[in-house]
């Protein structure tokens, strides 16, 4: 509420959000360099549009699918040391931090609740099993996830998910389980990985490097042939991913249902086989153990947000910021062990600040000639509205914004959103809207002038 | 002195980065 209203605010929220995820991984690993945190917020600047356009540019979106995975990070930069050879420790006040961390973070989604119940815990286990001892930090925040989520679950708006009551909500026990899991997966393909291209793309290239860098280095015949055998695999399935337009293509030439379930089963095993082969590469040629653990957590850390979306609804766009937001961090992390490994110059690391820095400029620009033309229109629409208001008119001219699929119901043309455009810009309830596209209601905006 | 370049350094990206950010945020937001 207070972020749909007070803009500033919002901006403030948005922009701190996106800083906070790019500098992670340099707050994460103190020794992370400058061309790292470009890199990620080059990251960020490539989100692919659906889940820009509904996890940021929506505030509900935003509300609640960016602060639960901010907190989680936050979490797991407070808790960094445990990766270290000494044994950690933390300042008198962090397991205060880390229970109300703890705590809020599970009262957002389903698929963060249970994230960070299984994250708290498996950091619990990790400690105990490289110190043989449990610290009062991990505990506190554990204690917080739990009852956030004990909190979270027992709400009363669950006993109407599972009773298929929620108009909004369901499980994939309403649909039908098989059903439910089938159109899910497709829209998990589709979201992380058709529309994500480029930044699988850039991770491919990461994983050669860091093979052909521990090539130089293994004398192990039998790890050497497997590290080969991921890349193949690796670059393989991106490929099939990267000929999706060609495969459907095929299927309206076959023209029958069975050529789209195996174009689709293809797909979804090219997205496992390729997230596989990510994982053999980390395994095999990651040699630090330090860097390994890093790794594995981020990179482990994406399926299991995935995981639950497979039978909860609804499912769109936005429930992939979490995990998008983990696989820039695991990207980060992966860049830094590369440039550690490969004993990468000042010169190289400013290469690729001064690369990525152009990478995010370029589409800094391109953004801000998309939305800089929408907020045009958006400030226009909302001066005449208040004009016509103040003329007492009983119909209400509104222009539609321009670019529509990068505003998520930018345009109130059909309900609830009408009745909620009335509310926010203090309209009667039985005013009637009148919805003219730019160009005509730029012509429209002259003949009012006029009169 | 090293350590002291870096994080002006780092605090000047920050800001750049921020802005951009905010600006971007700016012209995103809408009545919903």
């Amino acid at each position: 509420m207070l972020l749909t209203r007070l803009k500033w605010l919002r901006v403030l929220f948005v922009a701190g959000s996106l800083l906070f995820l790019s500098y992670a991984p340099r707050l994460f690993n103190r020794s992370v360099s400058l061309s790292v945190v470009f890199f990620c917020a080059a990251l960020f600047f490539l989100l692919p549009k659906q889940i820009f356009v509904q996890a940021l540019v929506w505030t509900s979106g935003y509300t609640n699918y960016v602060p639960p995975i901010l907190l989680n990070i936050l979490y797991l930069v407070l808790v960094r040391n445990i990766f270290d050879e000494q044994q950690p420790s933390y300042h008198a006040f962090l397991p205060c931090l880390g229970f109300l961390i703890g705590f809020i973070s599970t009262l957002f989604m389903e698929n963060l609740t249970l994230y960070s119940l299984a994250m708290s815990f498996l950091i619990i286990g990790f400690v105990w099993i490289r110190f043989r001892k449990i610290f009062v930090m991990h505990v506190v925040h554990f204690a917080g996830v739990c009852i956030g989520a004990v909190m979270m679950f027992t709400n009363g708006a669950y006993g109407n998910i599972a009773n298929a009551t929620d108009t909004y909500r369901s499980t994939a026990l309403t649909k039908g389980i098989l059903t439910t899991v089938r159109s899910h997966s497709e829209v998990i393909l589709e979201q992380f990985f058709l529309n994500n291209l480029t930044t699988l793309a850039v991770l491919s290239v990461l994983c050669v490097i860091l093979t052909v860098l521990h090539m130089k280095n293994c004398k192990d015949f039998r790890r050497i042939h497997a590290s080969w055998v991921a890349v193949f695999i690796n670059i393989l399935c991106l490929g099939i991913l990267y000929s999706k337009d060609g495969f459907s293509y095929w299927v309206m030439a076959v023209g029958n249902s069975k050529s789209s379930d195996y174009t689709i089963v293809t797909f979804v095993l090219a997205a496992f086989m390729y997230s596989f082969s990510i994982l053999m590469t980390v395994l095999l040629c990651v040699t630090e153990k330090k860097s390994l653990y890093q790794l594995l957590l981020w990179l482990v850390s994406i399926p299991v947000v995935i995981a639950p979306l497979v039978i909860v609804n609804p499912i769109g766009p936005r429930n992939f910021f979490p995990p998008y937001a983990l696989l820039v961090m695991f990207c980060g992390t992966l860049l830094h062990y590369i440039q550690k490994q490969s004993h990468m110059g000042e010169h190289a690391k400013l290469g690729i600040s001064v690369s990525m820095a152009a990478v995010v400029v370029s589409i800094f620009l391109f953004f801000v000639s998309i939305y800089g033309t929408i907020h045009v229109y958006d400030v226009k629409r909302e001066k005449y509205v208040q004009k016509q208001v103040e003329q007492g008119c009983d119909v209400i001219t509104v222009c539609k914004l321009p670019y529509t699929s990068y505003v998520w119901y930018g345009d109130p043309t059909t309900e609830p959103w009408g009745e909620r455009f009335k509310l926010f810009y203090g309209l009667e309830k039985e005013t009637k809207l009148e919805f003219l596209t730019y160009l005509e209601f730029n012509k429209w905006v002259e003949e009012f002038d006029s009169e | 002195m090293i350590v002291s370049k870096n994080n002006k350094k780092s605090v000047f990206t920050g800001i750049v980065l921020f802005s951009m950010f905010a600006l971007l945020a700016y012209f995103s937001v809408f009545w919903r």
